[in-house]
């Protein structure tokens, strides 16, 4: 294994990227950060730009006027990169999604490659942790 | 005794084509054209803005609803709380005269009646796109020759300089910015490191929820509606059950009004200390986000342990509550509150004396107490600039607030600025854990029923309610349709709305760096904010009926199929 690929591996980086959600799953993210969950024992951080970020979370039903800067956020992200989406309103629509609503996508796959889906409304901070994992794994085998 | 109520509200303003009382407002149906006028007669008379907008009755044109909050004003109407002016307006010419351009507070509502219903105030200051979307060409290019420059005391002053020349000088944030989490873009004009002029552009969070709530009926509305917001779920749950339940005439059992009254308390202590966490990142101090966020999660496990939820409770319903609370977890709940009160208070010394914190705070964001008044501020923005107004006094959503129940007070502070509504939000924890000990108290000695069936039909067609969100005053507006049980039109206001319409007025004088901690300082929540405007398709990437079936042929060739 070369340096660089352990190095990205055992100390992967995060980009927030909030797509229009309630804030619910946002909240969740930060406190799978604070102590109680404390996600950086695995040398995982939260970072402020897109450029040095590995994994991508994806939190909200993707709204129309989002959906342009979100693109190229996730354009941002350097190979290898894994997106994982973070509540039901980025797996799916959630609760909003409805053939009549004319404000959101609903369905984020098809705009982001989604690699790791996390449920629940919010998923608990635990799940997200074990989202992220998840999304590791994913990161080793494509780097 | 309504009569008398009448003949008084008749000597300010005889005009009304029509006045009747229901519960706790007074309706006057007006004519269009006297709209600016009621509105320079009740803002001279103290009275507050809660909500402008409009509903689409279909054939019958549009009925445009202002509603007056007059617990603080010279008027005194015995129980009334609320004046709700309607005027109806063709659709053939939808116009009416603006109230914007009497008060600051209507600014934003009148955008956006007019960039969802296509109604005309005349006379609206500031026209501009508040919510469309991006792609759209700049309106302010094509209408405005320059920008009006935000100016609550209604003489819009004008900017010296040509528009490109105003808009090269001038740095926007965001949307994805990290000092923000959540998307908007703010440009800020500098000279130097000072701001001289400040704009804000929000609506990238836009859902559709109204429309939702709409189509799928007031039952099951309340699920969306706590999902408005994550933060502040457990108050747009309550003032959406007031607002339903003001429909009816029905008696809430005593213990699901105090089970309700927990909760929203239990909820404006985690958002208050989760914006401290957030304040403290803001300004580099991890180690306060940290502690802030520690303590929050205690919080959370007592709602957990009510509820089952940590985030959105889902416990609301219409006539009481969902889920009981046992004694034993009452207990434990008390024993953890108040542990937690001691180890606030030792954290909120160490806060405001911190010296980071006073030196990023103090003088940062000023609002002065008449500024907050014309501009319509609420919650601990209007609270920090000595304006004491707190829903939970005024117009009291339906739980337990009554003082002489339940003994709490309405915090102020004087300083007008970031410190002074840091002072007011810690004050506030402390207060909500005595609310909280004290339903608590209750809960754990007594018992009853949490719940009372509600009659089937609405005995009334329209209703308002109001609570007090951890961000300020929040309202909602129903109206069935008048033959059945349906919901025509449900309209929301909520206080980051209210409060993001003064942050360009703050901004002004503030150092560069000092950008997120002005908008950190009045909790901004755009997930609230953004809930409602309209989204048309205007992007480059949209294919035509022709592009798809071109595409479709080549790919069916491309496989061998054609």
């Amino acid at each position: 294994m070369s340096l660089l690929k352990k190095s990205r591996i055992y100390s992967p980086w995060l980009y927030h990227l909030h797509c229009g959600g309630c804030n619910g799953c946002d909240i969740e993210i930060l406190a799978a950060l604070s102590p109680r969950f404390d996600v950086e024992r695995f040398g995982i951080q939260l970072v402020t730009s897109p450029r040095h970020a590995d994994i991508l979370l994806i939190t909200g039903p993707m709204t129309k006027q989002i959906l342009p800067m979100a693109k190229r956020v996730y354009e941002q992200v350097p190979e290898p990169k894994v997106v994982v989406a973070i509540g039901s309103c980025a797996c799916g629509g959630g609760i909003f999604y409805d053939q009549e609503n004319y404000a959101i996508i609903g369905i984020p796959n098809s705009v982001i490659p989604i690699d790791v889906y996390v449920p629940g409304c919010p998923p608990k901070p635990e799940a997200i942790i074990n989202g992220i994992i998840q999304g590791i794994l994913k990161l080793s085998k494509k780097s | 005794m309504s009569e008398n109520i009448i003949n008084r509200i008749k000597e300010i303003y005889p005009n009304g084509l029509e006045y009747k009382i229901s519960g706790n407002w007074l309706i006057i149906k007006v004519k269009p054209e006297e709209l600016d006028k009621i509105a320079k007669i009740m803002i001279n008379l103290g009275a507050r803005i809660n909500h402008i907008t409009a509903i689409d009755l279909e054939t019958k044109g549009f009925e445009i609803i202002n509603v007056y909050d007059i617990t603080h004003a010279n008027i005194s109407l015995d129980n009334i709380t609320n004046i709700i002016f309607k005027a109806n307006i063709s659709k053939i010419k939808p116009e009416y005269p603006s109230i914007g351009k009497i008060t600051w507070q209507a600014v934003w509502a009148e955008k956006e009646i007019k960039e969802l219903l296509g109604i005309n105030p005349i006379g609206l200051p500031d026209s501009r796109h508040q919510f469309l979307p991006y792609e759209w060409p700049n309106p302010v290019e094509s209408e405005l020759k320059e920008i009006p420059e935000v100016n609550i005391n209604g003489n819009y002053l004008q900017l010296k300089m040509p528009i490109k020349e105003a808009y090269q000088s001038l740095i926007p944030i965001g949307p994805y910015h990290p000092g923000v989490i959540e998307g908007q873009v703010v440009y800020v004009k500098v000279e130097g490191e000072e701001i001289v002029a400040a704009d804000i552009k929000t609506g990238f969070h836009h859902r559709g929820i109204m429309k939702l709530i709409e189509n799928r009926g007031y039952n099951r509305g309340v699920f969306l509606a706590e999902r408005i917001c994550g933060v502040c779920s457990g108050a747009h749950g309550l003032a959406y059950i007031t607002c339903a339940e003001n429909l009816f005439d029905i008696e809430i059992p005593e213990r699901a009004l105090y089970i309700r009254t927990l909760l929203a308390e239990l909820n404006r202590i985690h958002s208050h200390l989760l914006w401290l966490g957030v304040v403290a990142d803001v300004i580099g101090w991890k180690t306060g986000f940290m502690y802030t966020w520690g303590l929050r999660e205690r919080i959370l496990d007592i709602i957990e342990s009510i509820t089952g939820n940590r985030i959105t409770y889902g416990i609301w319903r219409i006539g009481g509550v969902s889920r009981d609370i046992s004694q034993e977890i009452a207990i434990k709940a008390k024993r953890a509150i108040e542990e937690l009160k001691e180890e606030f208070s030792k954290m909120a010394l160490e806060i405001t004396n911190h010296p980071v914190i006073k030196s990023r705070l103090i003088n940062v964001g000023k609002l002065t107490y008449q500024q907050a008044f014309n501009g319509g501020a609420v919650g601990p923005t209007a609270r920090g600039s000595g304006w004491k107004i707190d829903v939970r006094k005024d117009n009291p959503p339906h739980a337990i607030y009554d003082q002489s129940i339940i003994s709490w007070e309405i915090v102020t502070d004087e300083g007008c600025d970031s410190y002074a509504r840091m002072i007011v939000r810690i004050k506030e924890v402390l207060v909500s854990t005595d609310i909280v000990i004290q339903c608590l108290d209750y809960l754990s000695k007594r018992s009853g029923e949490i719940r009372t069936k509600v009659k089937e039909v609405p005995s009334r067609i329209e209703a308002i309610g109001l609570n007090e969100a951890p961000r300020g005053e929040l309202f909602y507006y129903m109206k069935l349709y008048e033959n059945n049980n349906l919901l025509q039109a449900i309209r929301i206001r909520t206080p980051s709305y209210r409060n993001n319409a003064l942050i360009p007025l703050m901004l002004i004088g503030c150092n560069l760096a000092d950008v997120p901690v002005v908008m950190g300082s009045i909790d901004q929540c755009l997930a609230c904010t953004d809930r409602i405007e309209i989204i048309r398709n205007n992007h480059r990437e949209i294919m035509s009926w022709k592009d798809l079936v071109n595409l479709s042929i080549k790919m069916s060739k491309k496989k061998g199929l054609l």
